[in-house]
């Protein structure tokens, strides 16, 4: 993987995504940070991942993978994949990112093929790459949806304060 | 706000440590992990936490044994049990044991989030809840004197019987057991206790200052008075005046108050005609005003007229049962204004504590807990948190081996004489010998007044 910090986003398709979802998370980087980035080519499902007892896909494990990879010109990537991903304690979880880490996921498997939701989760799990805590800030995108009721009430943005952190992080 | 809140995540698989830790830290809370319920209890002494979230199956230590032990030791952290489908009976075991709450593996997020809502707004009301009682504790509690021994319930008693009379009262105590507290306390549940309570020193003012002080003085009274000024016996009006260290008044000085305590007059610096004063007076001293009577030092006929009641404030060694009450209240005062979690004192420092001296009393004892708080790395105060105040080597524990019983008597005597400030009424009733005793022991042992 790339170790310069280039102000560049790589999304990474695994598996089945739809172009659709592409766009529409490519779409909201470039409007709402306006950062560059780039579409990489896609990957195959993450059978690697794959735990047979809770048939569900280890979020870590994908993320651990994706940051041993060597993926050029892009600082962080995001990740979408078509499958449910889970973190040992968790029953599921719809994102994964390590705060400050390279890598994020966003999983489309609950999110009933609506892009704007995908686009959220991926804000979301951005924002954690730049450090960002959860905001209390009901319509922030920082803000921790417990469901897919509470992630369709926050926006499609941040709030000033978490946009501020990310444009600093990122780099612009 | 949620940094405030510091959460242990105590679990043996580091795959779910790291996934809680990542998830607390996520919402903002401060978060640490550990593997064991062993290592748990370390980070317990070291730091305060206030939820742990603890697997109920670990190799060594178990999440039961955990959650007895936080719940003797810790009882403000609350415990979370995460536990895997099919040992709720164990589950419901911890909760019957203190546990706050429990979660099952795998569990949703939200269901997290909820626990910690519910056990923060618990915490919340706790908190409340104690602020209330303290706020009542200060309404009820004797005016700020902190003890429950006989010896202070027995002043207490005093207190009240005396305090509605205008009588004067003479306050004996050693140095730092709080006479200025107590004369606070009588002014408090006085009928004078809307009008001003004075403290004044007398022993820090020099003997000039002191009469312009206490009488006032009219514009052009001195060089240097250049606006009229009120002295305390017209500002207290009404209420109570207390002049600490009265022994320290100079022999003119004490002419002067007598005068104003039989006439209820004053006549200000630099002017003829007296001004009536209203005020009840407190006087203290360390000092064996008796001696200095006999010695020609203080006037008998100011000692008769401060001296209608006599309270004895009894020094901290005679009430060590209180010294546990007293710790525990300098602690929350000087962790609180220190900003530091310092909340207990290990049994061995409380045992050192106990058996110490303390010369210099409550003051003494409030010192030594704000530096040791002070100076903590630790949540915990040990007995080498007290080291400065040589511990062991007071009075009662005086290496003793290949010393003659005279040395040790000359020693002896002449402490307990400093400690009294030479008062042989009170060292004799100490060593618990006859005041002409122990006019001889001094007398052969050579000791002299310093």
């Amino acid at each position: 993987m790339n170790q310069s910090l280039e102000p560049a986003l790589g999304i990474l398709p695994l598996g089945r995504v739809g172009g659709e979802m592409i766009q529409a998370v490519a779409g909201a980087f470039a409007g709402e940070i306006g950062m560059a980035l780039r579409v990489l080519p896609g990957l195959g499902p993450p059978a690697y991942a794959f735990d047979r007892h809770r048939i569900q896909y280890d979020a870590a494990r994908i993320i651990s993978r994706i940051e041993s990879m060597d993926i050029d010109g892009c600082a962080r990537v995001m990740a979408l994949v078509d499958v449910d991903l889970f973190v040992p304690v968790f029953t599921f979880v719809f994102g994964e990112a390590r705060q400050g880490g390279r890598v994020a996921l966003v999983s489309l498997f609950r999110l009933e093929s609506r892009p704007e939701r995908a686009v959220k989760i991926a804000l979301h799990e951005f924002g954690h790459l730049c450090m960002l805590d959860h905001c209390r800030e009901s319509r922030c995108v920082m803000n921790f949806a417990k469901g897919l009721g509470q992630l369709d009430r926050v926006a499609t943005y941040y709030c000033r304060y978490c946009l501020s952190q990310v444009n600093y992080m990122a780099g612009l | 706000m949620k940094q405030s809140v510091s959460v242990l995540v105590v679990d043996d698989e580091l795959i779910v440590r790291e996934s809680l830790y990542h998830w607390f830290k996520k919402e903002g809370y401060r978060a640490d992990t550990a593997p064991s319920g062993e290592a748990a209890l370390e980070c317990l002494a070291k730091e305060r936490f206030d939820i742990l979230f603890v697997d109920m199956k670990m190799p060594g230590m178990d999440g039961l044994e955990l959650v007895e032990k936080t719940r003797e030791h810790y009882p403000d952290a609350s415990v979370v049990i995460i536990t895997a489908y099919g040992s709720i009976d164990t589950a419901v075991t911890a909760m019957k044991k203190g546990a706050s709450d429990y979660l099952l593996k795998p569990f949703k997020p939200a269901q997290l989030s909820l626990v910690m809502e519910k056990i923060l707004g618990q915490k919340r009301l706790d908190r409340e809840c104690r602020y209330l009682k303290g706020e009542l504790d200060k309404i009820t509690r004797f005016d700020n004197i902190i003890g429950e021994s006989p010896e202070m319930q027995a002043l207490y008693a005093m207190i009240t019987d005396i305090a509605d009379t205008d009588a004067p009262i003479l306050i004996l105590g050693e140095t730092g057991t709080g006479k200025e507290l107590v004369a606070k306390a009588i002014h408090a549940k006085s009928g004078r206790k809307n009008a001003p309570f004075i403290p004044i020193n007398c022993g820090s003012l020099p003997d000039t200052l002191m009469e312009s002080e206490l009488f006032g003085f009219t514009r052009g009274a001195f060089t240097g008075a250049h606006a009229a000024r009120k002295g305390y016996f017209e500002v207290v009006a009404g209420g109570t005046l207390f002049l600490d260290e009265i022994g320290e008044v100079s022999q003119r000085m004490q002419v002067d108050l007598l005068r104003v305590l039989e006439e209820k007059k004053i006549t200000k610096l630099g002017e003829t005609t007296p001004t009536e004063v209203d005020f009840r007076l407190i006087s203290a001293t360390r000092r064996g005003l008796e001696q200095m009577i006999k010695a020609g030092t203080f006037r008998q006929d100011l000692f008769f007229r401060i001296n209608v009641i006599t309270l004895e404030v009894p020094p901290l060694r005679k009430r060590a049962s209180d010294i546990p009450l007293l710790v525990d209240h300098f602690l929350t005062r000087y962790s609180s204004e220190t900003n530091k979690r310092v909340d207990r004192v290990t049994g061995g420092a409380m045992g050192a504590l106990l058996s110490y001296g303390w010369p210099g009393n409550v003051r003494e004892l409030e010192n030594a807990v704000e530096r040791a708080v002070v100076l903590s790395r630790s949540r915990t105060l040990s007995q080498e948190a007290f080291g400065f105040l040589a511990l062991g080597r007071d009075l009662g524990n005086a290496d003793s081996r290949g010393r003659t019983l005279r040395e040790m008597e000359r020693e002896h005597v002449a402490r307990i004489l400093e400690h009294t400030g030479w008062n042989i009424t009170r060292a004799a009733a100490i060593l618990d010998i006859s005041r002409t005793t122990l006019h001889r022991m001094i007398k052969r042992n050579g000791l002299e007044k310093p």
